[in-house]
C-alpha cells in the first residue's frame, strides 16, 4: 500500500504551486501593467470563512486578509457557484481606491470550501487626478469611485451593467475592462486547482486540511514568539508630510512581548490628517505585520501568522482612517512609517532583521508613469504644478 | 377610430397619474431639494420598439422635459430584451441622454398582455453622489470624472427584488447615503403607484384603446403646435447669448441660434456656438434641446399639451463638439442653468424678431452656491444648494412685470424657506430681501435684485461658488433694459473679506463667517419710457425704486411732498426722450 500523503501538506504544496503560477500569468496578461504599481498585483486563496491560506506576494497578506474577511462576512450566506464579487472600497477592508479585488467563492459538491482572490490596481477610477493620487483630496470621493462589495458575476453570468458602471467611471475604460477579464481568468485557474485538489479528498477532509495549514502556522508563530525576549520597546518614525496642512505626522508604537502575544499599540501617533496620508485600520495592520514576515522568514505566509499579533490602533489617529477621509497615499509613505516604527522597536530585541531598505521595499513610493503634483513645500514628495505661461 | 372624448379621458388620466406620482415623491422624499424645492419631474412614456415618446407629464422642471426622453431611450436600448414585470431601472449619466450627474432617472416598465406597454418615470435632482466636491458642482472640473459618480443604465430591481449590492455601491458614493436612499425610495414608490394606476387604466379600456388615445393625443399636440407656428411670420431669425465664463478662465462663451419658420415647420439651428469649453458649462444635447423647448413652450398657449407631439414638429440641430452638444468627457454639471439658460435666451432672442409680444426671459443667470459639512446637531453630513443667492431672474413680459423669483417657465421650483433651512442646516440668515433701485427698467420691469446674508453657525461649512450674470446680466427684451449684475462676497465684514469674481471651490466658512450675496433680477420688456406712470409711482411708493430712478429711468417726475405724479413735467421729459 502506497504511503498516503498528508492532506494538509498536499494542499499546501498544491496551493503554493498554483499561486506561483497564477501571479506571473496575471502579470503577463494585464493591459495596464505599465501604468500601475505591480507590487499590488496579488493572488491569494482563502478558506470558506475568509482566512488567507496562501498569498503571493507575501507582503500583501494583511491587505488581502481584511478584504477577504469583509466580503466573507457580507456574502457567505449569499453566494453561489460562478459568482464573482468585486470591491475596491478602502472602508470595506481595502487599501486605496486603486486596488480592485475580485473574489470568487469556490464550491466542491455544492459546499463552499474557499475563496480565490486577485487584487490588481486599476490605472484610473475617476476622481480628481488621473491614476487616483491626489494630494489635495479632502475626502475619499476626490480620489475616485468607491466600489463596495458587489457581484460582477452571478452564477457565471456577467452583470453587464455592473461592469459598465465600473468602466464608465474610469478614464481608461478599455484597460480596466481588459484587466478585469484577466483577473476573472486567473480566478478560474484557482478554481480548477481547488476543484482538482478537493476531488482527491472529500470536502470535509479538504476543509480540515486547510484549517490545519493555518493552525500549524499559528503554532509555529507562537513558538517563534517564545524565542523573543519579554519586554516593551518603543519605536517611532516620521515625519510624514501633508499637502493640506502644516503638520508632520509621526507614527509611535509600543511593542510588548509577553508569553502569549506581541502587542503593538499605536497610541500617541498623530491625529487624523486632512490629506491623503491617512491609513485605514486594514492598511495599518497590514504594514505592522510586514516586519514579522522578515523576523520569522521560515513561517508559511497565511492567516496563522497573525495569530499572536495583538494590534491596537486608537481611532483618533491618522492610522485609523474613517469615512470620508482620503487615503490614496496610505500604502506608501504612511505604511513605510509604520514598518519603520515597528522595526525600530523590534530591533531593540537584538534579533536579526534584514536591512531597513529591504523591509520597506514593498511599501516604498511607487514609480508612477504620470505626474502627481503636490504643494512642493519642504518635505513634500510631489512637485508643485507648473505655473501656466500666459 | 378612437372617439375624442375617450382619448381626452385617457390623456387626462395619464396626466393625473403623473400628478399623483409627483405628489407621492413630494410627500415621501427626504432632501429639501426634492420635497420642498420640487426639483424633479414625472411623466409617462411610450415605446413603439423604435422611439420613446413622452405621452403625459405633470407640471415640472422644464430642463427635464426633453432630456428625460433621451434617458428613457437609453434605458430602453440597454434593457429592451431584458425587462420583466417588477423591474426598475435607472441612470444618471449625462452622456446617456442626461443633462448633468445630479438628475437621476428612475423608470419602471408596466406590462400589459405580457409585454412592456407604458413606462412611468421620475427624474429628480439628487443632492450628493460623490465626486471631489459635495453636490457635484465642481468649478475646477476639467473632465466628467472630476464631477461625480457616473451611473449607466442599471437595473436596481429585478422582478421586484432589490439588488442590494448594487444599491449599496451607489449609496457608498454619496456623502449622505441615508438621504439618497430615502429619495430613491420615493422615486421607486411613485413608479410602483403609477404601475397600479396604469394597469387599472388598461383593465378598463384595453390596450388598443389606450394606444390609440396616445396616438390621438400626440397628433393633437402636434396639430395645435403647428397651428400656432403657422401664425408666426415666415423667416430666418438669428439670436445669441453670451456667458461670462466657464470657471476655468475661458470668457464670453457664445450660444448662437437660427430659428427658421416656414409655414407650420420650425427648426432651431445652434451652429456657430462656441466650441466645447474645458470648464463645467458644456450642455449635452438633451439639456440643450430641453432649453430650446423651454423657450418654445413658454410662447405657446398654455392649453397645448406638452408631449412628444410638440417635439416631433421641431427640428433641432446642434453640431457635435460645441458647447451645446459636447462630446464625452467634457464636464457639464453646471449646464442645466448655464449654458442651458443661454440656449433659452438665444432662442428667445431669435423669436423676439418674429413674435416680440410673446417673448421674455427664460434664463436664470445662475449664481451657484453649494454648501456642505458636518452638522453637529444631528451628527451627520449635510449637502445643499443655497437658493438665496440666486433667487430672482424673472423678466418683464408684455402685460406683466417680472414677478416673485424665477421666470415663469421655472415656476415648478419652489424656494425652500429661511426658517426650514435654518432647522435643516447650520445656517442663520441675517438678510433675505429685494433691493431697491435694482429692477431692470422696461415698460414691464424685471423683478428687483435680491440680497442675502447667511452666517455659518456652530459648524464650519465648505462652500463652492460659480458666479455668472456679472458682465452679461439677465437680458431685456423689446427695448427693456438688462438686469443688474450679481455679486458674491465670502467672509463679509471681516479682514478676510473676499469678493468672488468667477468661482471658488471648497472654501471653508467657519462659524460666525458670513456670505453676502446680491443676485441681479430679470430684464425688462419694452421701452421704460412707455411704462404707465401710475405703475412707476406705485413702484416708488412700494420702495422698489426711488424718485431719482423714476425720473432717470422712466421719465416720470414725482412731487416729493405730495408723492403725486407731475404730469406736465413727465410728458415733457418723455417727449424729449422720444426725440
Amino acid at each position: 500500500m502506497a504511503p498516503s500523503l498528508d492532506p494538509a501538506k498536499e494542499a499546501s504544496t498544491t496551493i503554493g504551486a498554483m499561486l506561483g503560477r497564477a501571479r506571473p500569468t496575471l502579470l503577463r496578461r494585464l493591459a495596464s501593467l505599465a501604468l500601475i504599481d505591480r507590487r499590488h498585483v496579488t493572488v491569494a486563496l482563502a478558506t470558506a470563512d475568509g482566512r488567507v491560506l496562501g498569498i503571493d506576494p507575501a507582503a500583501r497578506l494583511g491587505m488581502v486578509r481584511a478584504v477577504a474577511r469583509t466580503v466573507c462576512d457580507a456574502f457567505c450566506d449569499n453566494v453561489a457557484e460562478g459568482d464573482i464579487i468585486l470591491t475596491n472600497d478602502p472602508f470595506s477592508g481595502g487599501t486605496h481606491i486603486q486596488d480592485l479585488t475580485l473574489l470568487r467563492p469556490l464550491f466542491v459538491a455544492e459546499q463552499l470550501v474557499g475563496w480565490a482572490i486577485v487584487q490588481v490596481p486599476l490605472p484610473d477610477l475617476g476622481g480628481m487626478a488621473q491614476g487616483g493620487y491626489y494630494p489635495f483630496a479632502l475626502e475619499i470621493w476626490a480620489e475616485g469611485i468607491r466600489v463596495t462589495p458587489a457581484k460582477l458575476y452571478r452564477e457565471g453570468v456577467l452583470q453587464r451593467d455592473a461592469l459598465t458602471m465600473l468602466t464608465l467611471n474610469s478614464r481608461l475604460p478599455h484597460l480596466v475592462e481588459k484587466d478585469v477579464q484577466s483577473m476573472v481568468e486567473v480566478l478560474e485557474l484557482a478554481n480548477t486547482t481547488v476543484a482538482d485538489l478537493a476531488a482527491r479528498q472529500t470536502p470535509a477532509v479538504y476543509t480540515q486540511a486547510l484549517d490545519r495549514i493555518i493552525t500549524d502556522t499559528a503554532a509555529q508563530a507562537q513558538a517563534a514568539l517564545s524565542a523573543l525576549p519579554h519586554g516593551e520597546w518603543r519605536g517611532e518614525s516620521g515625519p510624514i508630510h501633508c499637502c493640506l496642512e502644516e503638520v508632520d505626522l509621526q507614527v509611535i508604537v509600543r511593542v510588548t512581548v509577553s508569553g502569549q502575544a506581541v502587542r503593538l499599540d499605536f497610541s500617541g501617533s498623530s491625529p487624523a490628517a486632512k490629506g491623503f496620508v491617512n491609513t485605514t485600520v486594514a492598511t495599518t495592520r497590514a504594514a505592522a505585520a510586514i516586519p514579522f514576515l522578515s523576523l520569522w522568514p521560515a513561517l508559511p505566509v497565511n492567516d496563522g501568522l497573525f495569530q499572536p499579533l495583538r494590534i491596537s490602533i486608537p481611532d483618533d489617529t491618522f492610522l485609523h482612517a474613517k469615512l470620508p477621509m482620503s487615503v490614496g497615499w496610505s500604502p506608501y509613505q504612511p505604511s513605510q512609517a509604520v514598518v519603520q516604527a515597528v522595526t525600530a522597536a523590534l530591533s531593540q530585541t537584538h534579533r536579526p532583521l534584514p536591512p531597513a531598505k529591504q523591509l520597506t521595499a514593498p511599501v516604498a513610493s511607487p514609480a508612477l508613469p504620470f505626474a502627481v503634483t503636490g504643494c512642493g513645500r519642504p518635505g513634500c514628495l510631489f512637485p508643485r504644478p507648473p505655473i501656466p505661461t500666459p | 377610430m378612437i372617439d375624442r372624448i375617450t382619448a381626452l379621458v385617457i390623456k387626462d388620466s395619464l396626466e393625473a397619474i403623473s400628478e399623483e406620482m409627483s405628489k407621492t415623491v413630494e410627500r415621501t422624499a427626504v432632501h429639501p431639494l426634492f420635497n420642498e424645492v420640487h426639483d424633479y419631474s414625472t411623466g409617462v412614456f411610450f415605446y413603439d420598439g423604435r422611439d420613446v415618446r413622452l405621452v403625459a407629464r405633470a407640471t415640472a422642471i422644464p430642463v427635464h422635459i426633453f432630456a428625460s426622453i433621451l434617458s428613457v431611450e437609453a434605458l430602453m436600448e440597454s434593457f429592451q430584451d431584458d425587462l420583466h414585470e417588477g423591474d426598475i431601472v435607472m441612470l444618471n449619466d449625462p452622456y446617456y441622454g442626461g443633462t448633468h450627474h445630479a438628475d437621476w432617472t428612475v423608470m419602471k416598465p408596466v406590462f400589459f398582455d405580457g409585454k412592456p406597454a407604458l413606462f412611468p418615470s421620475v427624474r429628480a435632482h439628487m443632492a450628493d453622489f460623490g465626486g471631489p466636491v459635495a453636490g457635484g458642482y465642481n468649478p475646477e472640473a476639467k473632465d466628467i470624472w472630476q464631477e461625480a459618480l457616473r451611473i449607466p443604465p442599471i437595473k436596481l430591481f429585478e422582478q421586484g427584488v432589490l439588488r442590494q449590492d448594487v444599491f449599496a455601491w451607489i449609496l457608498a458614493n454619496s456623502r449622505i447615503p441615508n438621504v439618497l436612499r430615502g429619495d430613491l425610495a420615493a422615486m421607486f414608490g411613485a413608479c410602483n403607484l403609477a404601475e397600479q394606476r396604469i394597469q387599472a387604466l388598461f383593465t378598463k379600456y384595453g390596450g388598443e384603446v389606450v394606444n390609440e388615445s396616445i396616438e390621438y393625443t400626440l397628433d393633437y399636440a402636434e396639430k395645435r403646435f403647428r397651428a400656432e407656428v403657422a401664425k408666426w411670420p415666415d423667416g430666418e431669425y438669428r439670436g445669441g447669448a453670451t456667458l461670462d465664463h466657464d470657471s476655468l478662465g475661458n470668457y464670453d462663451v457664445e450660444v448662437k441660434t437660427t430659428v427658421t419658420i416656414k409655414g407650420s415647420d420650425l427648426s432651431v439651428d445652434l451652429s456657430g456656438s462656441s466650441p466645447e469649453t474645458p470648464g463645467f458649462v458644456n450642455s449635452p444635447f438633451g439639456n440643450t434641446a430641453s432649453w430650446v423647448y423651454t423657450a418654445l413652450c413658454s410662447v405657446l398657449p398654455e392649453d397645448i399639451p406638452i408631449n412628444s407631439g410638440v417635439f416631433r414638429a421641431v427640428t433641432i440641430t446642434a453640431p457635435e463638439g460645441t458647447v451645446v452638444n459636447p462630446l464625452p468627457p467634457a464636464p457639464c454639471m453646471f449646464s442645466t442653468v448655464v449654458i442651458g439658460g443661454d440656449v433659452g435666451t438665444a432662442t428667445m432672442r431669435a423669436l423676439e424678431q418674429a413674435i416680440p409680444a410673446k417673448v421674455g426671459s427664460v434664463s436664470l443667470n445662475y449664481c451657484l452656491c453649494t454648501t456642505y459639512g458636518h452638522d453637529s446637531r444631528y451628527g451627520e453630513m449635510f449637502v445643499t444648494i443655497e437658493y438665496g443667492n440666486t433667487l430672482v431672474a424673472a423678466g418683464g413680459t408684455q402685460g406683466q412685470d417680472g414677478w416673485g423669483g424665477w421666470p415663469a417657465p421655472m415656476c415648478g421650483l419652489i424656494y425652500s424657506t429661511v426658517e426650514m433651512s435654518e432647522i435643516q442646516f447650520p445656517f442663520f440668515y441675517h438678510q433675505y430681501e429685494y433691493v431697491g433701485d435694482t429692477a431692470a427698467p422696461g415698460q414691464w420691469r424685471g423683478v428687483p435684485g435680491f440680497a442675502m446674508k447667511r452666517e455659518s453657525v456652530r459648524d464650519t461649512s465648505m462652500i463652492n461658488v460659480a458666479l455668472t450674470g456679472v458682465r452679461h446680466s439677465s437680458p431685456g427684451f423689446a427695448g427693456g433694459k438688462n438686469g443688474a449684475s450679481s455679486r458674491y462676497v465670502l467672509n463679509w465684514g471681516t479682514e478676510h473679506e473676499e469678493e468672488v469674481l468667477e468661482s471658488a471651490a471648497n472654501r471653508p466658512s467657519p462659524p460666525g463667517s458670513i456670505i453676502s450675496t446680491f443676485k441681479g433680477g430679470g430684464g425688462g420688456w419694452g421701452n421704460p419710457f412707455a411704462r404707465d406712470p401710475q405703475k412707476v409711482l406705485d413702484d416708488v411708493l412700494d420702495e422698489f425704486i426711488t424718485r431719482d430712478s423714476a425720473e432717470r429711468d422712466y421719465g416720470v417726475v414725482i412731487q416729493p411732498d405730495s408723492m403725486t405724479i407731475d404730469t406736465d413735467e413727465t410728458l415733457r421729459r418723455r417727449a424729449l426722450a422720444a426725440k
